[in-house]
């Protein structure tokens, strides 16, 4: 519907793409006429009001996005942690010349979680950040393969599955390596000239795993949400 | 009794649309709000309560006239039906239950 608007073409902009399309022309149809019964009166008040409602607007339409994909907003919030974390984990394992003991304890036994959070690791990582970083390093054909596998799985099983149980299994699948390296590790602690390729592969399982599930279960989620919506038209 | 519990605003905007009668629509139920209560309700929120109000059956609204400080957009009234009429009685007669023998000054009166 492409009416004169009688607002200003920012607020809108901005109240058209937020308020939800069953009742959006009569909510901008209320606010055009509030706004113009206040700018008669007085034109800087009208404008303070009319910024007020759209920014209450915004965010309710915001939180409500947000809400409605809080398991999107999760896994995009892990990839942007698990990204960088691994790809500086990976640098620092393949230029690693000695560590501190701190850091070395968990690092036999595959817990590489409790690595993070130390203070060292990240002072170490910084000063290793002009060291070698070849492609060859990030490359991992075992993490490839279950990577892979884990995809498969996941397009093959996501027609059946809500994108909540969609990323509960895509996370499963990016985190059973790492449990499986911490358990076999725990149990039989090879030494750390053999501890190379079992970190290496349940490292690069994250790293290769965490975009491609996310997008994945970002794309399932807005299917849902269209699906919905269209369901809401037809029934209501 | 079917399990339709009001929310505190859902009877406020049912009130609203009781009093507006045939004058029920967004902006003015926003104004009487204003002017009766003193609370600036977000033209949004309103609309969702409105809306999930409908979606349960406690409310019905239908399209009126377009006018040009509208944007020619038409005004949409609401009015609120048998049902919301049930919900909100039950609503009133459970706050006055709940209200019988307590002063906020004195507490709960020993019965």
């Amino acid at each position: 519907m492409n009416q004169n608007s009688s607002l200003p073409v920012l607020v809108d902009w901005l109240l058209r793409h937020a308020l939800p399309e069953s009742y959006r022309e009569s909510a901008l149809g209320d606010v055009s006429e509030e706004y113009q019964r206040r700018k008669q009166a007085n034109t800087l008040n009208a404008l303070i009001w009319l910024a007020n409602q759209t920014l209450r607007v915004c965010i309710q339409s915001l939180s409500g996005v947000l809400a409605a994909r809080a398991v999107v907003v999760f896994l995009v919030l892990m990839t942007v942690f698990l990204l960088p974390t691994t790809f500086l984990m990976v640098v620092w394992l393949s230029n690693m010349e000695g560590t501190s003991p701190s850091l070395l304890e968990p690092l036999l036994v595959g817990d590489m979680h409790r690595i993070v959070i130390q203070p060292a690791f990240w002072q170490e990582a910084y000063l290793i950040t002009d060291k070698s970083r070849e492609a060859h390093m990030f490359i991992n054909v075992e993490a490839l393969l279950w990577s892979a596998l884990s995809m498969t799985i996941l397009l093959l099983k996501q027609s059946k599955l809500t994108s909540n149980q969609l990323a509960a299994l895509g996370m499963s699948l990016m985190l059973v390596p790492y449990l499986w390296g911490m358990l076999v590790l725990g149990m039989f602690p090879p030494g750390l000239r053999y501890i190379g390729p079992m970190l290496a592969f349940t490292l690069f399982c994250l790293m290769y795993l965490a975009v491609p599930v996310s997008a994945l279960v970002f794309w399932h989620k807005n299917r849902e949400i269209k699906a919905a919506q269209c369901k809401g038209v037809t029934g209501g | 009794m079917s399990g339709k519990h009001l929310g505190e605003f859902e009877q406020i905007v049912l009130l609203s649309l009781i009093r507006l009668n045939e004058n029920a629509y967004g902006a003015a139920i926003r104004q009487l709000l204003h002017e009766l209560i003193g609370r600036d309700v977000a033209i949004g929120a309103l609309y969702s309560t409105l809306e999930r109000m409908e979606k349960k059956g406690l409310v019905a609204s239908k399209l009126g006239e377009a006018t040009a400080e509208r944007g020619g957009r038409a005004k949409r009234f609401f009015s609120i039906t048998a049902e919301g009429q049930s919900a909100l009685k039950r609503a009133r007669n459970a706050m006055d239950t709940m209200w019988q023998g307590v002063s906020i000054f004195a507490g709960v009166r020993a019965l």
